[in-house]
């Protein structure tokens, strides 16, 4: 039974990391996670959110707010015995934007409480859901109980990570009591070559490693009194190992160009904890430890060779997703029944109209109807009353009083206080118009130009109206009634008996000009709706789209397949993506050979594209691909409302890669029988995994007592590359039972893991006098007077600690 | 009456009023039975105003008349004979002036009426 994990990212690196874990598991075994681990995530800044996989996101997120700074501070003091570590309440952060790099900050964030929340309690409380989670899975399935292994991750550069990893550790001792390893596993920056701009980030690491070493002595004591009321007291070290890797070799040549490729690896490295090597480890740490051959702190190498299916899959399911948002924003032509069109533009203005003069028809017939009571038969029994002379006074008298806006009982009250049946009734037409031209064409262009013809239909036929001396104003209505209650009166034609009909005809014509008099204001108001977005017009069933919609959600959807790249909003972008990967792919630095079937990645993403093609039914993409059935307006005016950007971006490439994944467009590719046929590559690739990514001024030589092993799917296949190495007489790697690790379903994919220890941070770091530099002394040229040498290690420290 | 209608010879002017005066009233009331029977007739499903329905029952009407009134006049010719139509003679259009009314009067009514349906249809109006 695998051990119960819990897996804690904290700070921005944290998430990077638990992103890349999430994604390496997710290409293995098609899920986030296996159940017996949670990844949890504490972060500082609002903005930052996990960002999942085809299948969704199971990294949950624990915000920790510094919002009302001040208050928080006076918070603790009252309740925690006024510990001297809080910053400066002068100190002023822009809310929702993280710990500002300091780590006193990022320490009052995990502590603190206000208006969003109890930060500590919500801490406290997802640890233990995510532990009540393992445990449940994990005695469910063995009928007994099994001792839970946390590891903690993120940076020690910013404020949050280096501010919070010692609380975090012994949170965990205190909510978890009968935890078996507590590992933290940290990212420092690299050797730098100049500190100057950096100075924050080294002095938060070595302030966060001589915390650390404080509490690795077990004279020093950590002694709290948490916001939870508990009076803490520990004289054990926070972490059972914690292993620090950065971009660099031991030699302090650059192993990662890119601070994502850590993340990477670091995300590959807890990923084959979870996926099985924890154990394997374990054994050898354990022997190890006691043998006092590792010490508290580690680090490890890490080389793999890879056929990237997963990075195939994902720049061919970008490479459909921008063709599908170019058809949607593609301004001249679109798809019909499969056929490229270009869009007419005299066609839908003449097709509109036609549409329009429906609209308004159906819109005022449905004005003729108030209740049970149909206005037309009551007209016509009006003309007959008339012409029988069964009215009092004179006939135009008794018109005007029917139609009259001083009347609050006959028929222009009626109608005016069923206007709103008509409002719905031209707010659904247009929006089912716009919204069936849309569906039929997956064009945006086409149905705003719909939207636009529309408008400029009901724009002429205001302007008709208006010249018909109609407006809607109710004197001039009256004034208007009055010539047309006199025109009843003349020219009956009685004398060929059709008096009846002809006066029922021209009220009827009355009540026709006052639906036109009672509409003029919601026209008017619909075309400002459409146009200039400050009336919001809701129909029976819809709302009115506006101009603007279109306008800005083709603004945005440019963005995200890079066409306007200034914008805000193009922080993602397919076209970022596929250059993300792209040079991914190509980073040699990066400890991963890519190794593929053709020799060429690009012939590679060609191939599956092809294949997508054949299989999927042509290569025309449709919103069918990602939404189904759903409708594409609603689909768009949801995302609108949320982030539009993120979501469209996570949909297109989810359902996409959920395309390209079940139609099985990528094959496996055995990388073993890659590995025996380019040996020397292979071979270099392995050595790159001796050297720990950490520059290290002491010889750590390789000691059976720590973990050095080959990763693959397959136990003999591993045997193979072995003794195809040895042949080469490398013997790097050795076939024993601690020198495999086989995990069955590990595919496109073989790993070299050395791991070294027995080292003293504060000694032995290469790089480590720099970093104190950084700590103790304020750098040259900053604008801020106020910022003094203690200010400054006040910002770089977070714990009561000599 | 036979005379009335099949005779273009000028006697008296008070014969001739007589007669213009009936030719008048016959045609009023054949326009008016005709149209009378047209407006139960046609346009029942038309869409369009009554109004205007009506004006062109009435168009149809004098058009009707117009017809009938051409074969009253093909018949007078074949009765009285070509011979009797003297054009360079004064007493000859004297004599046939109650055919030359109606027939002018006609045409000028239809013109007429139907300049004046143009406008209702073309104005921007409705009623």
């Amino acid at each position: 039974m695998a051990t119960p994990t819990i897996i804690i990212g904290i700070g921005t690196s944290g998430l990077y990391t638990l992103e890349h874990v999430q994604r390496f598991y997710y290409e293995t075994y098609k899920t986030n996670k296996p159940e017996n681990v949670e990844l949890l995530y504490i972060e500082t800044n609002e903005t930052n959110k996990p960002t999942g996989t085809p299948i969704g996101n199971d990294i949950t997120r624990v915000y920790i707010s510094l919002d009302s700074m001040e208050k928080m501070i006076a918070d603790i003091k009252t309740s925690c015995n006024n510990p001297a570590w809080l910053p400066d309440p002068r100190v002023v952060l822009t809310a929702g934007l993280g710990a500002g790099g300091i780590r006193s900050c990022g320490r009052l964030a995990l502590w603190g409480k206000n208006q969003q929340g109890d930060n500590f309690s919500n801490v406290i409380n997802a640890i233990n859901h995510a532990y009540a989670n393992v445990m449940r899975i994990a005695n469910h399935a063995v009928n007994q109980t099994t001792k839970p292994t946390v590891f903690i991750t993120g940076s020690l550069t910013g404020g949050t990570g280096a501010g919070i990893l010692i609380d975090m550790g012994y949170l965990i001792r205190h909510l978890i009591q009968d935890i078996k390893d507590l590992y933290g596993l940290f990212l420092l920056p690299k050797e730098p070559t100049a500190l100057r701009g950096y100075e924050v980030m080294y002095g938060n690491s070595f302030g966060a490693i001589k915390d650390l070493e404080y509490y690795n002595k077990i004279e020093n004591k950590y002694k709290e009194k948490w916001p939870n009321g508990f009076a803490k007291e520990y004289s054990e070290p926070p972490y059972e190992l914690v292993q620090f890797i950065s971009q660099d070799y031991q030699d302090g040549n650059p192993a990662i160009s890119s601070l994502n490729g850590l993340y990477k690896m670091a995300g590959l490295y807890l990923f084959m904890n979870i996926a099985g090597i924890y154990e394997k480890r374990r054994e050898r740490l354990v022997d190890a430890s006691g043998n006092s051959l590792i010490g508290k702190y580690g680090t490890f190498g890490l080389s793999a060779i890879q056929f990237p299916k997963d990075q195939i899959q994902e720049f061919i399911s970008s490479q459909s997703s921008i063709l599908l948002l170019e058809r949607l924003t593609d301004p001249s032509q679109y798809y019909l029944n499969g056929a490229l069109r270009q869009i007419s533009r005299a066609s839908i203005k003449q097709n509109m109209a036609i549409v329009w003069d429906s609209i308004i028809e159906k819109a005022f017939s449905t004005l003729n109807t108030v209740g049970q009571n149909d206005l037309l038969v009551s007209i016509e029994k009006e003309a007959i009353r008339i012409n029988k002379q069964n009215i009092k006074g004179s006939v135009v008298e008794y018109i005007i009083s029917m139609f009259t806006s001083t009347q609050n009982d006959k028929y222009y009250a009626l109608v005016s206080n069923n206007i709103k049946s008509a409002q719905n009734e031209f707010v659904d037409g247009i929006f089912e118009q716009v919204d069936s031209n849309l569906q039929n064409t997956e064009s945006l262009y086409f149905a705003k130009y719909v939207l636009e013809d529309l408008i400029e239909s009901i724009e002429r036929t205001l302007n008709y109206w208006k010249s018909l001396g109609m407006s809607s104003q109710p004197s001039n209505w009256d004034n208007e009634l009055r010539k047309l209650a006199i025109g009843c009166t003349q020219n009956t034609y009685k004398t060929v008996f059709e008096q009846d009909s002809v006066l029922k005809d021209r009220l009827y014509a009355i009540l026709e000009l006052m639906k036109i008099h009672l509409s003029i204001r919601i026209l008017i108001d619909i075309c400002k709706h459409v146009k200039d977005s400050k009336i919001k017009l809701q129909g029976g069933l819809h709302e009115l789209p506006k101009l603007e919609f279109f306008d800005r959600l083709i603004e945005r959807i440019n963005a995200l397949i890079g066409k306007n790249d200034g914008m805000e909003e193009s922080t993602i972008s397919f076209t970022r993506r596929l250059n993300d990967i792209t040079g991914d792919i190509n980073d040699k630095t990066l400890p991963i050979l890519r190794v593929y079937p053709s020799n060429s990645f690009e012939k590679e993403c060609a191939k599956a594209n092809e294949m997508y093609n054949q299989k999927s039914g042509g290569s025309v993409r449709s919103m069918k691909d990602v939404i189904q059935t759903q409708n594409i307006f609603e689909y768009f005016k949801r995302k609108s409302a949320g982030k539009l950007n993120e979501e469209i971006y996570l949909d297109f490439l989810k359902a996409y890669r959920l395309k390209v994944d079940a139609l099985n467009c990528i094959e496996d590719f055995n990388v073993a029988s890659y590995i025996k046929n380019h040996l020397d590559e292979s071979i270099t690739t392995a050595k790159r995994a001796t050297s720990p990514f950490l520059k290290i001024n002491r010889i750590l030589s390789p000691n059976p007592y720590l973990p050095r092993f080959i990763v693959g799917s397959d136990n003999n296949e591993i045997v193979e590359v072995i003794n195809a190495f040895q042949g080469k007489n490398n013997y790097d790697f050795q076939d024993s039972k601690d020198g495999k690790s086989e995990l069955t379903n590990l595919k496109n994919i073989i790993v070299f893991y050395d791991e070294k220890g027995n080292f003293q941070m504060t000694t032995d770091l290469g790089y480590i006098q720099l970093m104190k530099d950084a700590f103790e002394n304020v750098p040259s040229g900053l604008a801020d007077e106020n910022i003094t040498k203690e200010r400054w290690m006040n910002n770089r420290s977070a714990y009561s600690t000599q | 009456m036979e005379n009335l209608f099949f005779d273009i010879i000028y006697s008296t002017v008070q014969q001739l009023i007589i007669k213009i005066l009936v030719f008048i009233s016959l045609t009023g009331i054949l326009i008016w039975f005709i149209d009378l029977v047209l407006t139960k007739l046609l346009f029942k499903r038309s869409k369009q105003r009554k109004e205007l329905s009506m004006r062109l029952s009435f168009l149809w009407s004098i058009f009707v008349y117009f017809i009938l009134f051409n074969i009253y006049i093909f018949v007078l010719l074949h009765y009285i004979g070509l011979d009797a139509f003297d054009f360079l003679a004064g007493m000859f259009y004297l004599g046939i002036m109650p055919q030359l009314i109606v027939y002018l009067g006609l045409i000028i009514m239809f013109l007429s009426k139907q300049f004046t349906l143009r406008n209702i249809i073309n104005e921007k109006q409705i009623n």
